[in-house]
């Protein structure tokens, strides 16, 4: 990864705390450098570009995240999740999006899977899922989803996470990144700057 | 509650006696209980027309078999699995190790990887931006890579990243198709136009592509590597496969050589689609996502032949409270009443101080690792300057607004 996020302890918190009044805005438009006309590409440039990929601001992290109420008893406050669904004939793992449409899945329904498994909900099935989810979302420029389930090792759901996290999927999703205030103390690093 | 209302509005219009007519009754309207909310009408106000916006598939039809009719062989499978004394051991010790290529295969083969890769291009907005309200599913599975340097390939599936720096060359493009069928590759990026809006950028346009060996097709247009411009953020790269129903004359929108003339690289996928819908068919997807490095700068001035445009994302202004005669002191004087100053001043400010200690034809002084342990200043002077003078050097707050 090129890009990183340096942010200041203070800077973190407040925005934080103004996510909802900051950012209203959903375009992701740029204002640009003036331009001279030297060939003719150079001609015509728009001040203002505008990135239709719906997923651009999210992967800037400037994208809103839900706030959700006070009362939710999940949190709400994420762009992709990772939800695992269990009955007694299959363990699905879904990437649900906010907006609420599961996005990648996999699950030991799937024959492919199912066929090389003994039992669909045993402990080679949950490492299988667990691998098959990571990769299905890598492949979909899916780095990192929110997860939040409490679990403790040794147990299925421990098993299935740490295969996901031995393919490469990051259970932690960058926080929003807000513009500082002017008079924020610490050197305002954006997370797309090339740090060299 | 409807009946209480109604005889107290019958009280207060002097009619209390009458019987409640039912004209009356129809203009107060449905109990608030039974009636639509505001929200809800504004819903249904504003709902489209289902006719308009209703999405049609323009894409081959499945040649997938049903589960039903593979239900016996499947099961026959299952019963296989299960009583496998040697499967059951090496589930139990926990060594069973399921291979994800093999998986991947048979993914692609049973047909829910179109049903995923529709999902996930859905996602991403793809058929939205080039199609507008038509959609397909991607039938034939399109194996995409750019080879590099060392021989590696970086793949391209569905959105995953890749560097303009990887995709200097036009990638291996394979897939499965009989030998005197000919199809049509287009790859565009509808995200980095840099004078329309809703338009796309044509990298790589190959036509008549008999069988599946793309290098044997006409070059249309000459594949141009992505440049995605600084703070843009990340473009898609569209990857789309057409079948074509017979051979297609595309001397009108061939174009020779390396075409580098932005302006004739615009192009719209459903343009280029309707007139030509009963000879193509959307076939097959594959799509990826890039963002700036430093490579792009490089296609901007040797390739494209122009300056390299770097755009900044308009973050909307904080709110600034009005200000008043006598603020609380929380907070330091200097600091309240630069929030109120011309931004200019204060840069200029900035700039006549660094110029003071600076010669602006010599190279600049190195930056210190601990600034102010260098510093000293006289205790005589108010802390407010000191601290001033202590955050310019350590580059926090305003002074980066002036550099």
């Amino acid at each position: 990864m090129t890009t990183s996020l340096q942010l200041s302890g203070r800077a973190l918190q407040r925005h934080a705390q103004n996510v909802m009044c900051l950012f209203s805005r959903q375009s992701s438009s740029a204002s640009s450098a003036p331009v001279s006309t030297k060939s003719n590409n150079d001609a015509l440039i728009r001040p203002v570009f505008h990135n239709r990929n719906p997923r651009n601001l999210e992967l800037m992290t400037i994208a809103q995240k839900p706030e959700g109420y006070h009362l939710d008893r999940f949190n709400v406050s994420y762009w992709h999740k990772l939800v695992i669904t269990v009955s007694q004939s299959k363990v699905s793992a879904d990437i649900v999006h906010n907006n609420g449409s599961s996005v990648v899945s996999a699950s030991t329904g799937e024959f492919g899977i199912r066929k090389f498994l003994y039992r669909p909900t045993d402990v080679s099935a949950y490492k299988t899922i667990g691998k098959v989810i990571a990769q299905r979302s890598l492949e979909s420029g899916i780095n990192s989803v929110f997860f939040d389930l409490e679990y403790e090792e040794g147990t299925k759901l421990a098993f299935l996470m740490e295969e996901a996290m031995k393919i490469g999927l990051s259970l932690e999703e960058a926080p929003v990144y807000t513009k500082p205030f002017r008079h924020t103390r610490g050197v305002p690093t954006k997370p797309w700057d090339i740090v060299v | 509650m409807s009946s209480r209302l109604l005889s107290v509005t019958q009280k207060a219009l002097g009619f209390s006696t009458l019987q409640p007519s039912r004209s009356l009754i129809r203009m107060l309207g449905a109990p608030p209980e039974k009636a639509r909310s505001l929200k809800q009408k504004i819903e249904e106000y504003n709902r489209p027309d289902e006719e308009v916006v209703r999405r049609v598939d323009i894409g081959l039809p499945s040649g997938r078999v049903s589960d039903r009719t593979l239900a016996s062989e499947r099961s026959k499978v299952l019963a296989k699995v299960k009583n496998d004394p040697e499967m059951e051991r090496l589930a139990r010790e926990q060594k069973l190790n399921v291979p994800l290529e093999t998986i991947e295969q048979g993914w692609k083969e049973s047909g829910s990887a179109s049903q995923h890769l529709k999902t996930i291009a859905d996602h991403y907005g793809i058929f939205e931006h080039l199609f507008g309200y038509a959609y397909f599913f991607p039938r034939v599975m399109l194996d995409v890579g750019f080879v590099q340097k060392d021989e590696s390939i970086v793949p391209v599936y569905r959105g995953n990243f890749v560097k303009p720096i990887e995709a200097t060359k036009a990638p291996e493009v394979n897939f499965e198709s009989d030998k005197d069928s000919l199809w049509t590759l287009i790859l565009t990026n509808p995200d980095g136009h840099l004078t329309e809006e809703n338009a796309e950028y044509v990298h790589w346009f190959m036509g008549n592509i008999p069988g599946n060996d793309v290098s044997k097709g006409e070059v249309v247009y000459e594949y141009l590597r992505p440049f995605p411009p600084s703070g843009t953020g990340y473009h898609r790269l569209v990857f789309i496969l057409y079948k074509q129903e017979g051979k297609i004359d595309y001397s009108s929108l061939k174009k020779a050589g390396p075409c580098t003339d932005l302006t004739l690289r615009t192009f719209s996928t459903l343009e280029f689609y309707k007139p030509r819908q009963d000879l193509l068919t959307p076939a097959g997807l594959a799509f990826c996502q890039t963002d700036y490095d430093y490579s792009v700068k490089k296609t901007f001035h040797e390739i494209l032949g122009m300056k390299e445009p770097k755009f900044e994302y308009d973050f909307p202004e904080h709110y600034v409270k009005e200000q008043i005669w006598y603020p609380s002191n929380s907070q330091s004087f200097d600091v309240y009443l630069d929030r109120y100053r011309d931004p200019c001043e204060i840069n200029k400010e900035f700039i006549v101080d660094r110029l003071k200690t600076t010669n602006p034809f010599q190279k600049e002084k190195k930056k210190l690792k601990y600034p102010l342990v260098h510093l000293h200043l006289d205790r005589s002077i108010p802390s407010w300057i000191r601290r001033r003078r202590g955050w310019a050097e350590m580059g926090w707050g305003m002074v980066n607004e002036s550099k």
